[in-house]
């Protein structure tokens, strides 16, 4: 497994090998590091929307339904400390990462 | 002490009669922090225990043979607000350290302390301490206290995502790493400030306030009955207190180290120059060892705490060393750096890997929780003890500044608010944190500022100091009376510009 930390102020989107993950603010204010395939046809959910009013992620292609609840607890194990956040990859130690910024358009407006 | 007059419940009811009790507990309001008590019964129920003799403040610097003398603050504690949660910055607050004085006296009702020597003149003491006024009284204020230092926590920590025991494995095992390839600041900090010495004796007696009651607080997790890992956990807690064999306790160990540092190793001599972080880290264990609903948290914190413990202890043996030479004992931090090597796997391996499988991943989050928290209060034990440290060493340059900024206020090009104190010689002594920079201005007589139990500034007519907020700091007053005005500011350095 790969543990990296780094600053989400500075970074929100980690591309580790294959896989892409992206950080997203949920209402209740909690962090999560989510994997940016949709599990329906591998849509690229940083791209998708937020429907505020269902709560839930929708992702751009087949409008697939991502909640809060979901989100939180099915995202990447993560840890936000004062100002920092750990993620644990289930991805080799030796597997190369890349940290950048980007428009996060399913981010909620409300975060 | 004498416990006559000893204020109790039998003489002041809580709650008052404008709110009996029926009429409070019928309207529940989840929004008090910690407590279903309304805020105006929590200010009265804690102004009651501050009041109690046994809390008085009292004229040494330090506290001998008397485990049960904890000084409080009365007179500021009756001014500050604990129903509104503090924040990370507030941490090291005024009403942070009055909360955490309260609390760690409230948690050790629970403990067994006996002074080494004098016991018939500690009775009356030893009976208020443990008596039902007194723990029923500290009962009703917990929750409040505990929501007042704890709930940033809350803030400060977030744990998400799919966790699994494998991956609970892999962040310790990088967090470990991480420590083992540091430094520590505060050792750091020790050996390259203006006295090693005072800097090391004063790592060594905030240390005091945990060590010597050592694993006292894990003990609450080591009865009732909860399987395999109950008998794990209690293995590690026997190694603490030396399988029953008293010289290899390891209170008894951590004495020693004291008394060949010259410090005294009665348990809370040093009551008075704790630092809030460390009576933070103390009442931690406690606050989540005491609520039995918190033992995931406890077991992380513990595991956390176990593993990186053997490092911190080795980097400690080594500072001492170096700056105290051979006569200081370090047997102490040289067995925790060989035990707590074990402790560390044991704790993962026999409590929290097998917890986490008895009782699926749904108990990680909290094991995590418990693991941040513990790291988040290090780190905040560590800044505080490096900034009273660069305290110590700053007077020089604390008193010129002073200097510059009292000619602007006494020409009047500045008006800061201000207080004038009388004060005599056989005032009680008391350590207090302000929440903002402080100017102190002798205006007669002769005043100690007591920065630690062997660093004082003394400050005769016309000698002024500032000192910084959040820095612990008493005063004693050295000629019969001493007239002195303290001046208040947000920011003092901005007052050059």
């Amino acid at each position: 497994m790969l543990v990296v930390t780094f600053d989400p102020e500075q970074f929100n989107f980690l591309t580790a090998g294959e896989s892409s993950y992206f950080l997203l603010r949920l209402p209740d204010g909690s962090l999560t590091l989510y994997n940016d395939r949709c599990d329906h046809r591998g849509g690229p959910l940083h791209l998708g929307h937020w429907d505020d009013v269902a709560q839930c992620l929708v992702c751009p292609w087949h409008a697939t339904r991502y909640s809060a609840k979901v989100l939180r607890n099915r995202g990447t194990p993560l840890i936000e400390r004062s100002g920092r956040v750990t993620a644990v990859l289930d991805l080799p130690s030796s597997t190369p990462v890349q940290l950048v910024k980007k428009a996060i358009l399913a981010q909620p407006n409300s975060c | 002490m004498n416990n006559s007059g000893q204020t109790s419940l039998a003489i002041a009811p809580a709650p008052s009669e404008k709110a009996p009790l029926r009429e409070t507990t019928s309207s529940f309001d989840l929004t008090w922090p910690g407590t279903v008590w309304p805020p105006e019964e929590t200010r009265h129920l804690i102004g009651l225990y501050a009041a109690r003799p046994l809390f008085d403040d009292t004229s040494e610097q330090l506290i001998r043979d008397n485990p049960y003398c904890r000084p409080i603050d009365r007179e500021s504690t009756q001014r500050l607000d604990f129903n509104e949660t503090v924040n990370r910055s507030g941490a090291l607050g005024a009403s942070a350290l009055a909360a955490h004085r309260m609390l760690l006296n409230i948690y050790e009702t629970d403990l067994i302390f006996l002074p080494d020597k004098n016991f018939d003149a500690r009775k009356n003491d030893f009976a208020s301490y443990y008596s039902n006024d007194n723990k029923v009284l500290g009962e009703l204020i917990r929750p409040t206290l505990e929501a007042h230092v704890f709930n940033f926590l809350d803030q400060e920590i977030n744990v998400t995502g799919k966790w699994t025991l494998e991956a609970v494995k892999t962040y310790l095992q990088d967090l470990i790493a991480k420590h083992e390839q540091s430094e520590l600041e505060m050792c750091t900090a020790i050996v390259s400030s203006n006295d090693p010495v005072r800097a090391g004796r004063a790592l060594l007696l905030q240390l005091a306030c945990d060590f010597l009651s050592e694993a006292s607080a894990s003990t609450r997790n080591i009865l009732g009955k909860y399987g395999a890992i109950q008998s794990e956990f209690f293995k590690i807690v026997i190694d603490d207190y030396g399988y029953g064999v008293h010289p290899v306790k390891h209170s008894t160990l951590y004495e020693n180290t004291l008394a060949t540092a010259d410090l005294i190793s009665e348990v809370h001599a040093y009551w008075k120059f704790y630092l809030s972080s460390t009576l933070a880290l103390g009442n931690y264990y406690h606050y989540v060892s005491r609520d039995h609903s918190k033992y995931f948290r406890a077991i992380g914190a513990i595991a956390v705490a176990e593993s990186m413990f053997s490092h911190t202890c080795r980097k400690i043996s080594q500072m001492l060393r170096t700056v105290f030479g051979k006569k200081v004992d370090t047997y102490y931090f040289d067995e925790h750096f060989h035990i707590d090597a074990h402790h560390g796997r044991m704790a993962f391996e026999h409590v929290v890997a097998p917890a986490i499988e008895q009782h699926g991943n749904g108990v990680i989050p909290d094991i995590i929780r418990g693991m941040e928290e513990l790291q988040l209060l290090t780190a905040i034990a560590d800044e505080d003890f490096i900034a009273q440290v660069r305290f110590f060493d700053a007077v020089a340059d604390l008193k010129s500044t002073a200097e510059a900024i009292h000619s602007r206020i006494v020409e009047g090009s500045f008006q800061p608010s201000a207080i004038t104190h009388l004060g005599t010689r056989s005032q009680p002594f008391i350590t207090r944190v302000n929440n903002q920079d402080q100017l102190y201005a002798v205006q007669s007589g002769t005043l100690d500022l007591v920065l630690g139990p062997d660093q004082a500034v003394r400050l005769d007519r016309g000698d002024v100091m500032i000192v910084p907020r959040q820095r612990l700091h008493g005063t004693a007053v050295v000629s019969e009376e001493c007239c002195y005005r303290v001046y208040d500011f947000e920011d003092y350095q901005s007052c050059l510009s």
